[in-house]
């Protein structure tokens, strides 16, 4: 008897396991690996993407995944460093389950994943603009989520022109992406007749008070009369470049680089916020696209859908992490047959006008970068709240 | 009576005994083996080197292990002029740094062919430390770490400033694979094998020059310069020397680097990396050179474990650090016997301990 009882127990355990629903059901998974900065200067723009690409996934696995596949998203910290960016490439790339890798941020850390992702054969998706160079090093399994540094600094040249600055004074973080963006926004500006100084002064993203910096740019801006101050720079020193420069008293406005369209830029920042104007993507401000914007819906139901689980809106990174799964999920049902990485790949590619919160992408063999200028839209900050302006011949 | 405790006294043996053997396999104790032994286990070191990319035969291990020799490279470096020399260096990013950026400059600039290029980045990152170390080799203790840090900083404003030389913030881009007489280095296992020959290579030069007439002079040095000068030992000239040379393997890891990651660029060799490094020489265990390399595999793999856990990371890492620190307080390659000894024993005893028997 002593022995019957344990032995019936196991019995009804597996027969329960064996005709349980979920065991019949489920199918294998989709998964993805997340490499990103979760440790370092970006931890907090990490944490949205993060919130952002589960509860994405969350949506669509409860619908059913795709044909009873789940999406299952894999999360690894390269801590802002180059040796475990690559590690945590190497580590994705051994599961062969995972069909596609996204991140990381950095340029740097980028071109070594861009390299991995290459000779490994797995889809990258990266979704920081980035430099146009890092873009060029290796295309065929890289695919951008966010437009390039050039568009980028094409848009703010275009705000510039706007707003009539004639000149401005730059004064980039010690970043590729800033130095990037400084350069590209230079070579415009000056081919439209703008006068572009870049300091020398620069900063770093981990820097927590620029005022000795903007003391020595103080002289300048006076002397030299500059219209606008360009604080080409992302994260936290973005808001403190703006407090610190109102706290020396510089009235002049202030632009900013598209990464000021972080939702945590104007709590960081508070009233040196107001007035300071950058070219950002449409989820920026979700409820002021224009009633027939084809991506209108779209940004308002996933700003809600944030709103109502994270309490915070949608916001330019948000947009990108939103953009990334939506893409991988649309992928994936065109793909046929058995998902390989390189079926996947294939697929991806082959991204025609789907909509997007960031706009429409469109992939191609010669093109991975998706998005274009007119994806992105001018943004003010107004009474502690994004504002988008519009400028007749520029939007 | 007796037969329960002399039962007791046979379990506790065997409890200690166990562990201490399959430790003694892994980690010897530099002050406990014969001469014969050493040979032996040296031998089974080089087998397990051998055979474990074959036995564990995935990208993702060949490609930790390629990160953990090129840091033990470097951490062996470290530790001769730390740990024998009994000096501090907190600049030895730059060293490393300078490196990867000699290679990458050669290769992609200048198409010098990369086994030029090896041996050159371990040259120029001498001539600088030769330069450099001239003046600051005079200041001693935490002056003389202060000037290492200072000078790291300073390697990092030069390469962020020199655009057209280093390409700035950016950094450059694209450096080849190693590869020697047109065999190519192209996959994670050709590069393992490649760095961990590079590192044995050099274990056993560390290994013959810190039993030289230079390693006990050294070791004079450490204990006390003042002593050292007194028996006729050129205390300014071996440390230069042992500095040098510290320097010019921090520029072969650095040259590896370089070819592993295909990238040089600043933020790779800032004050984050030195502080690593120490690290790793510390908590692998100072005036030993088998420790450098346990602390580079194990802090190689515990950074890459703990990623998963995301912005957790950091803080668990920390929390390790710690407690590493504080029970083996030598450094995991030194005494490590001794002190698993007294943890198990500690462990053993706690029962009796509170129950005030002991």
């Amino acid at each position: 008897m002593k022995k019957i009882v344990p032995l019936i127990s196991v019995l009804t355990l597996i027969l329960m396991t064996w005709v349980s629903p979920a065991y019949v059901a489920e199918k294998s998974l989709y998964k993805i690996g997340v490499n990103l900065e979760f440790t370092g200067p970006w931890a907090e723009v990490t944490k949205t993407v993060r919130n952002a690409m589960v509860l994405e996934v969350e949506r669509i696995n409860k619908m059913g995944g795709i044909d009873g596949h789940s999406i299952e998203l894999l999360f690894e910290d390269n801590g802002f460093d180059l040796g475990r960016t690559a590690a945590n490439m190497t580590k994705f790339t051994k599961d062969k389950q995972i069909i596609a890798v996204v991140g990381p941020f950095e340029d740097n850390l980028q071109a070594t994943s861009r390299a991995i992702a290459e000779r490994e054969k797995i889809t990258n998706i990266i979704i920081c603009p980035s430099n146009p160079m890092v873009r060029a090093l290796k295309q065929k399994w890289a695919f951008n989520i966010a437009q390039s540094d050039i568009i980028v600094s094409q848009k703010l040249v275009d705000l510039s022109l706007a707003r009539k600055y004639k000149k401005v004074l730059v004064f980039p973080a010690a970043i590729p992406l800033a130095k990037s963006l400084a350069e590209f926004y230079k070579r415009f500006g000056e081919e439209k007749g703008m006068k572009i100084i870049i300091s020398q002064e620069t900063h770093k993203p981990t820097d927590i008070d620029m005022t000795p910096q903007l003391i020595k740019l103080k002289p300048i801006i006076e002397k030299e009369k500059i219209d606008a101050f360009y604080a080409c720079t992302a994260g936290p020193p973005g808001p403190i470049i703006c407090k610190n420069l109102r706290t020396l008293g510089v009235k002049t406005p202030i632009l900013g680089t598209h990464a000021f369209g972080f939702g945590f830029i104007i709590a960081l920042g508070g009233e040196a916020m107001e007035g300071v104007e950058f070219g950002a993507g449409k989820p920026v401000v979700p409820d002021q696209l224009d009633e027939n914007d084809p991506v209108r819906t779209i940004n308002l139901d996933f700003d809600k859908r944030m709103r109502e689980r994270d309490g915070v809106g949608l916001d330019q990174i948000a947009g990108h992490a939103h953009d990334t799964i939506s893409l991988i999920y649309d992928a994936l049902k065109r793909c046929q047959g058995k998902v390989t990485r390189a079926i996947f790949r294939d697929a991806l590619e082959n991204t025609k006008g789907h909509k997007n919160c960031h706009g429409i992408y469109n992939y191609s063999p010669t093109d991975h970068d998706g998005l274009s200028k007119k994806d992105m839209v001018f943004i003010r900050i107004e009474g502690g709240k994004f504002k988008r302006i519009k400028f007749p011949g520029f939007e | 009576m007796v037969e329960t405790k002399k039962n007791e006294f046979r379990k506790r043996d065997l409890f200690y005994l166990v562990p201490l053997w399959l430790l003694s396999l892994i980690a010897p104790d530099p002050y406990l083996y014969h001469k014969k032994e050493f040979k032996k286990k040296d031998l089974f070191y080089l087998g397990a080197i051998g055979l474990a990319p074959l036995i564990w035969s995935d990208p993702h291990f060949h490609h930790l292990m390629v990160l953990a020799g090129i840091y033990a490279i470097l951490s062996l470096g470290l530790s001769l002029f730390m740990g024998y020399a009994g000096q501090i260096s907190l600049g030895h990013a730059a060293f490393f740094g300078i490196g990867a950026y000699t290679t990458a400059i050669l290769t992609t600039r200048y198409g010098v062919p990369i086994f030029l290029a090896f041996w050159a980045s371990a040259a120029s990152a001498a001539a600088i430390a030769s330069f450099i170390g001239r003046p600051i080799l005079k200041l001693k203790g935490y002056f003389l770490a202060l000037a290492t840090l200072g000078f790291g900083e300073i390697f990092l404003v030069v390469l962020r400033e020199s655009t057209d030389l280093t390409g700035g913030v950016i950094g450059i881009f694209g450096i080849p694979w190693f590869s020697v007489m047109g065999f190519i280095f192209d996959t994670y296992l050709k590069q393992y094998y490649l760095t961990w020959g590079v590192l044995v290579g050099l274990f056993v030069f560390s290994k013959n020059l810190v039993r030289s007439k230079v390693g006990r002079a050294l070791l004079a040095v450490a204990a006390s310069e003042d002593a050292a000068s007194s028996v006729g030992i050129n205390v300014p000239r071996i440390k230069l020397e042992i500095f040098i040379l510290s320097a010019a393997y921090a520029g072969l890891a650095g040259s590896l680097f370089a070819c592993v990651m295909s990238i040089a660029n600043p933020e790779a060799f800032s004050l984050g990396l030195t502080v690593l490094i120490v690290m790793m020489v510390i908590l692998g265990g100072m005036g030993n050179l088998y420790g450098p390399i346990a602390g580079a595999i194990l802090l190689t793999w515990l950074t890459d474990i703990l990623s998963r856990y995301q912005e957790y990371s950091l803080p668990a890492y920390g929390m390790i650090l710690i407690l590493l620190l504080i029970f083996f307080p030598d450094g995991i390659g030194t005494r490590l016997n001794v002190r698993v000894i007294y943890l198990i024993g500690y462990w053993a005893k706690k029962k009796k301990r509170d129950e005030g028997k002991l």
